[in-house]
């Protein structure tokens, strides 16, 4: 059995550079792998190939036994096929959904019942009971930050992308909201998490 | 009043909206989506009938929907049906002209919207239809309403596609703008007025509601 993730591949983005990405992490147990690198290096890149996102014009990439790109076998599974969880920048809440129901938003295949019970779990563990029936557009930037972490990890996937997650918001709250995520991410335990970081963020970080 | 006129202007005005809604809610969102350099063309050809003399489009309409036509022929060896002159005529003269009020208020919602939501549905596992009724649509319907206003409103005013290929012919293509043309040729100035009266005031109530959609959408 195969553990490691690996991503062997180029993007060639018109009028600009090719990048060539060179990547293998075992992910057994549960590991946090941060990638660090200037802007324009190829972190974004590699997340959104990751998740399948951007498709790369050349090479693989293979999660523990899956191949999830091949370029020459033509294999390229969609971001649905992946089970992945995918965190934005800008977390890319749903504005016409409540919290609840962006928490909700990837369950619609369990039963209500396990609906209910993984959405009242997240709403606990990242305290946001009390703000289950605003929107988006009401919440401060921390809370944004939560909601949108528990709506990826409320689908428990295999593999966590979040991509830059701590450079939004003011310098002073960043410990703060890399707290949150990191007892969220030992109390949920998904197996594997990649995160790309500014250089600039690992300053603010403990 | 001529309620056959006003009767036939409804359903011309409802059938182009639905028509133009269905088909073109599919071919607008292709449009804000695809990166095929070809787009432009498709583009310009939507936004034609915004500056064509609608007398251009008349001809080529009669053309093409003439017992000659290709178009025309079709429909003839099919359904038996001659085009010109009928009301299934000026509903494809219609639409065609109406095109662009609803296909371009359409990509425009499409287009501003955060394209993230739609890969972020993606990564939640839900299909690209699901994603486009759970996520797309909630959030551009302000502007596909104001499409459908639009398409509607013009409709009911569309005037020289209609006479060229409708003609004017009363209960069949006689619509509402075109009666008003006849009763000034028949020098009937008091009907003629109360015609224009009530187009006039059924324009005014249009453009307040997507003014009014206008500013809900961003308030949101």
């Amino acid at each position: 059995m195969n553990s490691d993730i690996s991503a062997h591949f180029e993007k060639d983005f018109q009028g600009g550079p090719t990048i060539a990405v060179d990547f293998t992490q075992s992910t057994q147990g549960f590991s946090v792998t941060a990638l660090i690198g200037p802007s324009g290096c190829g972190k974004t890149t590699l997340l959104r190939s990751l998740a399948g996102l951007t498709h790369p014009d050349r090479g693989e990439i293979t999660f523990r036994d899956q191949i999830w790109f091949d370029c020459e076998q033509r294999i390229n599974l969609s971001p649905q096929q992946r089970d992945i969880g995918f965190l934005f920048q800008d977390y890319a809440l749903f504005p016409h959904l409540s919290v609840r129901e962006n928490l909700g938003y990837g369950l619609r295949k369990h039963s209500a019942a396990e609906r209910q019970r993984r959405v009242s779990e997240i709403l606990t563990l990242f305290d946001l009971q009390r703000l289950e029936r605003r929107f988006p557009a009401e919440l401060s930037g921390g809370q944004q930050q939560r909601v949108a972490l528990g709506r990826v990890l409320a689908r428990r996937p295999q593999l966590l992308l979040l991509d830059e997650p701590l450079s939004a918001g003011p310098q002073w709250r960043r410990p703060v909201c890399w707290e949150d995520v990191r007892s969220a991410l030992l109390r949920c335990d998904p197996s594997s998490f990649v995160m790309p970081w500014h250089r600039a963020c690992m300053a603010g970080s403990p | 009043m001529e309620w056959g006129a006003i009767w036939l202007t409804i359903r011309l005005a409802t059938a182009t909206t639905l028509i133009l809604g269905i088909a073109g809610i599919p071919l607008a969102y292709w449009l804000a989506m695809t990166r095929w350099r070809g787009r432009f063309f498709l583009e310009t050809l939507v936004a034609l009938p915004l500056v064509l003399p609608p007398t251009v489009l008349g001809y080529y309409l009669l053309v093409l929907l003439g017992p000659r036509g290709f178009v025309g022929g079709i429909s003839e060896a099919i359904f038996g049906a001659r085009l010109p002159f009928s009301f299934a005529g000026i509903l494809i003269g219609s639409i065609l002209f109406n095109l662009p009020f609803a296909i371009r208020p359409f990509v425009a919602a499409f287009r501003a919207m955060d394209r993230r939501l739609v890969e972020a549905s993606w990564c939640l596992g839900e299909t690209q239809i699901a994603t486009f009724f759970r996520v797309t649509l909630p959030i551009c319907w302000p502007g596909i309403l104001a499409g459908l206003v639009l398409t509607f409103a013009h409709s009911v005013g569309e005037f020289g596609v209609v006479l060229m290929i409708g003609g004017n012919r009363p209960l069949v293509t006689r619509t509402l703008s075109i009666s008003i043309y006849d009763q000034v040729q028949e020098m009937r100035m008091e009907a003629a007025g109360q015609t224009a009266l009530v187009l006039l005031i059924f324009s005014f109530l249009v453009l307040s509601l997507t003014q009014w959609i206008g500013r809900r959408e961003v308030g949101v």
